[in-house]
């Protein structure tokens, strides 16, 4: 009752709850909230408390002393932590609601990777419930990423997304509404740090954290040869000497170093198209792949999946987003459209 | 060289674009370029097809503006044009799809919501309760306002001489009990409106007989004037004579004090949805009196040679326990026929539908 009141306060939410950034959209409104999802636990003795969440929590990322310590509470687009997710997911709900004078309780609508276990997404209700949501609904990254691109999903005719998150790769088909084979694999953009991580380590003995790791990727990362050398310079702590060192990275090592989880990307792709019905894979030889997520921001992926598949392929429309987006319209959808597209728990 | 005059000459012209999409501008930049549709179809896996519907700006080929734009950008990236001006063009010229990604608003930008330090929740939240209180004043006060007439009643008596003489009691109906009965009029707050010489001595005579005598029998309701006249019984032994002597003339009750007036030969005055119930009874008989609002005037044991005459609203519902103890019955002047209830003990009766 109580929070059927607090909900007549409080907006739609459509949350896009991936390993390495939450994004939530407010219905009626836009996505107002890009955070890291990270929290820093901050211990006394026994007791644990919150210290920072989000972008304040990712600075602290390897830069903790013994007391704090910063933890990604999913992992492989599901929840590792289930006690630091609701923690986070209360922060951002309320930080989206932070002008209100109620705690807010709102409809929330969580997108869950499409290979999820049934407890898997369990967790992910029960934690936004715990988050204060009053109701929750959950749909696939996939189908939410579909809607988020502005792909017509509701047509008779094969369209194939393929989102590449922070810890996984989904790939959708979908047709009328419905997911017509889906594929999920658990590489995405954590996977191309590492891979930088351990490519700097072995070529130039030098060890760098993630977040140096993720800052090559973004400035000259590339997934299809190019004629245009970028270069970084880096400063990582070297092996040998252990001092830190700087030395000086071009594109075309890190494209070496994304080789690995990059052909685990175009096999999945691959093995999806290889599944699609004909005539789905006929509408899809015709129009091509969407690309979404932050993993296709990695300059040139899309000439690498349309160079391996022979298909055109286009990224989305600011990719980033298009889950939370995309959840945010099946938001809008729920009260007037059916519930086909939402996810069974 | 080539290609890049193609791009310059793209950048250039993409200057002046008007309302439809400058697909030359790429055919031309793929012309310069040495590449023929076919060619370019290979590299970007486009059907030619759709490289020509983009070419001449014929767009109802492609099913979804989506993957037109896409289109456009893969071919502009391809040529080496600005795909950003490319697809600004389009969507002047077609409109950009409503669900694409407009800027992200800052949670900053959310309009504010409502605080409970905001001056204006304050300032409603206080003018609310300002109205609040002084609702409740007034409704107080209006509770109060319909106690006074029965705190203070007012016996209006003309004495002898024609002067009005006006005792108020202030007393309230609760208050009067019929163990009550040596109530007199000391008891009572006594003005004079009319002042008057005699009106201290009526007052006294009037204590004197001992008039509070029959209350138990009557139960006065409501705003209804009842008089109740004992003309054989003096319980509290009632000189008549003396009674005579003042000629209290005029007894006005109203309320719960009417029986300080019930032996006393009363006229009332009747207001216009009023009419006059007159009963006399030659034996012992239970009434219940019922006015035109429901509300229960009379409920008591009338003796015999009792008189109820009283102005009431019609219609009256009345209950008489004995028939046959009801030696008259007038309502408005007019007798009633009592021939339908003979042989019976109780009757209802409905006067003045």
């Amino acid at each position: 009752m109580l929070k059927k009141i607090r909900g007549l306060f409080s907006s739609d939410l459509s949350i896009d709850l991936g390993t390495a950034n939450t994004l939530i959209y407010v219905r009626d409104k836009d996505v107002v909230l890009n955070e890291p999802s990270v929290v820093a636990i901050r211990s006394h003795g026994t007791q644990k408390s919150v210290a920072a969440v989000g972008r304040d929590a990712k600075r602290m990322l390897g830069r903790t002393p013994g007391n704090i310590t910063a933890i990604r509470p999913l992992k492989d687009g599901v929840i590792a932590d289930f006690h630091v997710t609701e923690k986070m997911l209360q922060h951002f709900i309320h930080k989206v609601h932070e002008h209100s004078w109620l705690t807010p309780s709102p409809r929330v609508l969580v997108c869950v990777p499409c290979k999820s276990t049934q407890v898997e997404r369990r967790a992910i209700k029960e934690s936004a419930m715990g988050a204060g949501a009053r109701d929750v609904f959950l749909i696939e990254e996939p189908m939410a990423a579909a809607i988020g691109a502005g792909l017509p999903v509701e047509d008779a005719s094969g369209s194939m997304v393929v989102d590449i998150g922070g810890g996984t790769t989904e790939i959708a088909i979908i047709s009328l509404n419905g997911v017509v084979y889906s594929e999920s694999v658990r590489v995405g953009g954590d996977r191309f740090d590492e891979s930088i991580v351990s490519y700097i380590r072995r070529n130039y003995g030098s060890l760098i954290g993630e977040s140096t790791a993720e800052r090559i990727k973004q400035e000259i990362g590339i997934a299809y040869p190019s004629t245009e050398i970028l270069e970084i310079d880096v400063r990582g702590r070297n092996l040998a000497e252990g001092i830190p060192r700087s030395f000086t990275l071009n594109c075309n090592e890190i494209m070496e170093a994304l080789q690995e989880p990059l052909s685990s990307i175009v096999q999945a792709v691959k093995s999806a198209l290889e599944h699609s019905p004909p005539e789905l894979a006929s509408d899809i030889a015709e129009s091509g792949i969407v690309l979404t997520g932050g993993g296709a921001l990695l300059r040139d992926i899309d000439r690498l999946i349309s160079e391996e598949t022979g298909l055109p392929v286009i990224v989305a429309e600011d990719p980033l987003t298009c889950v939370a987006r995309g959840g945010g319209r099946a938001l809008q959808m729920l009260d007037e459209h059916t519930f086909e597209m939402l996810a069974k728990e | 060289m080539s290609e890049q005059s193609a791009i310059k000459k793209l950048d250039v012209e993409s200057a002046d674009i008007d309302a439809s999409f400058p697909g030359h501008l790429l055919r031309n930049a793929r012309k310069s370029m040495g590449l023929s549709k076919e060619d370019l179809s290979r590299q970007l896996y486009l059907t030619p097809r759709i490289l020509e519907a983009i070419e001449i700006d014929d767009f109802s080929t492609i099913s979804n503006a989506i993957f037109a734009r896409g289109y456009i950008r893969n071919y502009a990236r391809y040529v080496g044009a600005d795909s950003d001006v490319l697809i600004n063009a389009f969507d002047h010229a077609y409109g950009r799809p409503d669900h694409i990604a407009k800027p992200m608003v800052t949670i900053t930008d959310i309009k504010k919501q409502a605080s409970s330090g905001d001056t204006w929740v304050r300032a409603s939240t206080g003018l609310f309760l300002v109205i609040f209180v002084v609702l409740t004043l007034l409704w107080w006060q209006g509770q109060n306002v319909t106690l006074v007439p029965a705190a203070i009643n007012k016996v209006m008596v003309n004495d002898e001489q024609g002067h009005a003489v006006v005792a108020g009691s202030e007393a309230t109906t609760a208050s009067i009990k019929p163990a009550d009965q040596t109530l007199g009029l000391a008891q009572l707050d006594t003005e004079t409106e009319s002042a008057s010489p005699d009106s201290t001595q009526s007052n006294s005579f009037i204590e004197q007989s001992e008039l509070v005598q029959i209350s138990e029998s009557i139960v006065v309701q409501d705003n209804n004037k009842v008089t109740v006249t004992d003309q054989t019984e003096s319980p509290g032994g009632i000189d008549m004579s003396t009674v005579d002597a003042v000629s209290i003339s005029d007894v006005q009750v109203s309320q719960s004090i009417a029986n300080l007036a019930d032996v006393v030969d009363t006229a009332v005055v009747q207001s216009a949805n009023e009419a006059q119930l007159l009963m006399v009874f030659d034996n012992d008989c239970w009434v219940e009196v019922k006015n035109g609002d429901g509300n229960v005037v009379v409920a008591s044991l009338l003796r015999t040679g009792q008189t109820v005459d009283m102005a009431i609203v019609a219609p009256v519902e009345l209950l008489l326990g004995r028939v046959s103890a009801l030696a008259k019955i007038t309502f408005d002047g007019d007798n009633i026929d009592l021939t339908p209830y003979i042989g019976k003990d109780v009757a209802q009766i409905t006067l003045g539908k």
